[in-house]
């Protein structure tokens, strides 16, 4: 992020190194114009700071503000105590000026990173396992979490027997895996509540739908929400 | 009939993972000086042929890959999508894999700021893994780069990272 004041045009990581080293007199600053250059960039509307990078802006200013709010503070030559807390406060600083130049390192490196990252995505390997442009993220704006989870509650309450007995068998995720993958296996689109083994109880019912959510996850299977029933079929099959 | 060149050539285009270098050598019943040479002649052949794919050495194994003279085309017709990591998560992907292994708390004492986030991006994304738990209070997990990572900046290692003195790491 770069700053514009009076007495510096720049980086404001390099502002705050340079202050730190003792480069600019902290109390020809006005940290306010510095912040309110900050918060002006992070907030407008073609801002691309997100809430990690936006923090670390933050941060930055805070270090300004305490480094000159310390310095504001009066040291008095005689008194052991109150050297003891100027000792203290210089250590402190010397601590930041370390942390930000560490800091700065990684931020070349991550330029570096992106650098070779992007030379690497000139290179396709055979078969490559990238997801197409535009199906990264599985489109689910139709399909609310709300709605998934009442046809849960629903599900369980229509498959929610009084056991007869305790069944101590249990039943595992790859066992729910594999029941959703063969029952999805001919791309066929199935409702929500056709998907749990008949006669399944509760364990089964939440253990399948677990499963679901797994498969969701790795992109295995697409979800939509039509009359206000929910279906699933297989990735990549068509529709059906 | 195959040449060894062929064979390897057969070998390579069969697994479109890096496929670990000692696995092809020992598979052709070759040593290691004879194979070194296979493999300077099949790169050299990949060359001079003017051929669209070439050879590369990533996370310690090999791998043929279109040329990135090719990229441009490729994406025109396969679209491939690369996803690109934000520059916060490229910070905290750095940090990891210099100060590897690194618990949360290391990682967000040199940003200042939380990362759980980027972390969540990154193990979602393969590029980093749990290696293991730190013996100190609360046993944090310590956070390690993969395979993934190398092949995503084709690294053929961690030591082809960019050497650390020159960022006065």
């Amino acid at each position: 992020m770069n700053i514009c004041i009076s007495c510096y045009d720049g980086l404001l990581t390099h502002l705050v190194r340079m202050i730190l080293n003792g480069e600019i007199d902290v109390f020809s600053l006005r940290v306010t114009e510095v912040v309110d250059q900050v918060i002006e960039q992070i907030m407008c509307p073609d801002s691309t700071y997100d809430t990690d990078d936006a923090s670390a802006q933050l941060v930055l200013c805070a270090t300004i503000m305490r480094t000159k709010s310390r310095r504001l503070l009066p040291v008095e030559e005689d008194s052991a105590p109150e050297e003891d807390a100027a000792e203290a406060a210089l250590l402190e600083e010397e601590r930041a000026l370390r942390s930000l130049v560490e800091y700065q390192h990684f931020q070349t490196v991550a330029g570096i990173l992106n650098e070779m990252a992007e030379e690497s995505a000139k290179l396709f390997p055979r078969g490559n396992k990238e997801v197409p442009e535009g199906e990264e993220r599985q489109d689910l704006s139709h399909v609310s979490l709300l709605s998934l989870v009442a046809a849960l509650e629903k599900a369980l309450d229509n498959r929610d027997p009084v056991p007869m007995s305790i069944d101590t068998g249990g039943y595992s995720m790859y066992e729910g895996l594999s029941h959703l993958r063969s029952l999805l296996s001919s791309g066929k689109r199935t409702a929500f509540s056709d998907i749990f083994p008949r006669g399944a109880g509760r364990l089964v019912v939440v253990v399948v739908f677990l499963g679901l959510l797994e498969l969701i996850r790795t992109g295995e299977v697409k979800v939509n929400e039509r009359d206000g029933r929910i279906y699933i079929r297989k990735e990549g099959a068509v529709n059906a | 009939m195959l040449d060894k060149q062929g064979v390897l050539e057969a070998i390579l285009f069969s697994a479109p993972e890096p496929m670990p270098v000692e696995k092809i050598r020992e598979a052709m019943e070759l040593d290691e000086t004879e194979f070194a040479s296979l493999l300077k002649q099949y790169e050299a052949s990949l060359d001079n042929a003017g051929r669209g794919v070439m050879l590369r050495t990533v996370a310690e194994g090999l791998q043929l890959v279109t040329r990135s003279e090719a990229h441009e085309v490729i994406r025109r017709i396969n679209a491939p999508k690369q996803y690109r990591l934000s520059r916060p998560t490229l910070e905290v992907l750095a940090i990891i894999a210099y100060k590897q292994p690194a618990t949360r708390a290391e990682i967000e004492d040199v940003r200042g700021v939380k990362c759980e986030r980027s972390l969540m991006t990154l193990l979602d994304r393969g590029l980093i893994r749990e290696v293991g738990r730190k013996e100190t209070v609360g046993r944090p997990i310590l956070y390690g780069t993969t395979d993934t990572f190398l092949a995503h900046f084709n690294l053929r290692n961690l030591s082809e990272l960019p050497s650390p003195n020159s960022f006065g790491l």
